[in-house]
């Protein structure tokens, strides 16, 4: 096999499947058209270096071949400024705080300074980092292929700026919010589908012990519907940017069902963590662990509260509350 | 200067002008490596890699026909302005005419100076 022939193989193999045999016919041709016409100009047959030069100039095989490939990205430019906002929100809101709880545990708790212990804790924070990144760009992607964000584009018109300055539109819902709540929909789905194979009882290094409700798996199926709910309200107000009745109403039973999930975790005890070693100060930060569950169980409860009164009062025909509260809670 | 910088911009610039010198070109019916050449011979020189895909996509849009024959007992791909393609031309030639002339404006308003434009438009 020649030069060319080898050449005309590496940019074969990068070729689209279904023009393959077609655009290596006329590449070829054209080569040796080439290869001719320079043969005949210097009245000899062309050295190996010659050949070289001529190849070396239509470039590499794969670059070649992937001019035929039409234009692609996974996450357009258009999509790219929303696409790296949500990264850097679960990068801040997630990850960083996990990685703050995991130097915490290995600061006071001795028996986490081992290295194995922090090569398990550095290996686990890769993976969670990993899947957030890798649903956060499929989520994106997907967006990308069904054009979302063209459509929405084109759908625009300066005179919508004035519009909403003037009077925000009560039963609007702006697509970024419904982005937003799809993607951290479905990394909490995630998450969550982790945690129901766990067992009940958690030892963290002989230092704590974390026991969950004793009705398992009730409550975690019942926070999995929670949470799948919200994906799927998402998805529609994603498509359909504006509240409806029928909406309303579903969102309506959502955030009952959310409230309760709260009120039943601040009843408790849904999670009991408790210092199974007394000695290395996890009494201290058992409570303050029990506190900051309690804590985040009533602001989520506060938030469904806030949104079960707009749904009420979209359902019955009322203009929701906009005020900073009601932003605060998620509730606008 | 920054020598990849007026690169980039001289890719651009000369990008939807190549379009153009194509779809003027196959006017004529010719094959690949002829078109090449002949462009080259203008002093529109074309990266090979570049105007194999370019004809694909003229053809795909529907400005080009194409046909494989056989001419010195070798088979080649002969390139041709469709009808579509002769009314686009005439179009992006317009175009080019307009552009030409604003920038031919541009540069004459530069010339006087841009004190005696800034006074004119009071």
């Amino acid at each position: 096999m020649d030069l060319l022939d080898r050449y005309l193989q590496a940019v074969k193999f990068w070729l689209p499947r279904k023009q393959k045999q077609d655009l290596l016919a006329e590449l070829s041709e054209d080569i040796r058209s080439e290869i001719e016409d320079k043969e005949a100009e210097l009245g000899r047959r062309l050295g190996q270096a010659e050949l070289e030069t001529i190849l070396t100039r239509w470039g590499h095989p794969m670059l070649v071949a992937e001019r035929y490939l039409p234009q692609r990205s996974l996450i357009g430019p258009v999509l790219l400024p929303a696409y790296t906002l949500v990264l850097r929100i679960v990068t801040l809101v997630y990850l960083v705080p996990w990685l703050l709880v995991f130097l915490g545990f290995v600061i006071f708790d001795p028996g986490r300074r081992t290295a194995d212990a922090i090569g398990d804790g550095l290996q686990a924070f890769w993976l969670i980092a990993l899947h957030a990144v890798v649903v956060i760009t499929g989520v994106f992607a997907v967006l990308e292929r069904h054009q979302f964000s063209n459509r929405s584009w084109e759908a625009w018109s300066a005179g919508k700026l004035l519009k909403r300055e003037a009077a925000p539109d009560p039963n609007g819902i702006p697509r970024s919010q419904s982005i937003a709540e799809l993607v951290t929909g479905l990394i909490f789905v995630w998450w969550w589908l982790q945690l129901l194979g766990s067992p009940t009882s958690h030892h963290l290094a002989d230092t704590f012990r974390i026991t969950v409700w004793p009705l398992y798996p009730a409550p975690y199926l019942g926070i999995l519907v929670f949470l799948l709910a919200g994906v799927v309200m998402a998805c529609v107000n994603l498509y359909r940017p504006w509240w409806t009745r029928h909406r309303a109403r579903a969102r309506l039973v959502i955030d009952a069902l959310g409230l309760v999930i709260c009120l039943a975790i601040l009843a408790g005890p849904f999670v009991d963590i408790t210092a199974a070693n007394p000695k290395a100060g996890a009494v201290e930060l058992a409570k303050w662990a029990n506190l900051s569950w309690y804590i985040t169980a009533g602001i989520i409860a506060l938030g469904c509260l806030g949104r079960i009164i707009q749904d009420v009062r979209r359902m019955s025909g009322k203009t929701p509350i906009r005020n900073r509260a009601m932003a605060f809670l998620g509730a606008v | 200067m920054d020598a990849a910088l007026f690169d980039n911009l001289r890719l651009e610039l000369r990008r939807g002008a190549v379009v153009v010198a194509v779809l003027a070109a196959l006017r004529n019916e010719q094959y690949g490596y002829t078109l090449r050449k002949a462009l080259a011979e203008q002093g529109l020189t074309i990266d090979d890699g570049t105007l194999y895909p370019l004809l694909r996509r003229l053809e795909t849009q529907g400005l080009l026909v194409s046909e494989w024959r056989e001419e010195a007992k070798r088979n080649k791909r002969f390139y041709r302005l469709s009808a579509d393609g002769a009314g686009i031309l005439k179009q992006l030639l317009a175009e080019w005419k307009s552009i030409d002339a604003s920038l031919t404006g541009i540069l004459k308003e530069r010339r006087r100076g841009p004190s005696r434009s800034l006074l004119a438009g009071r």
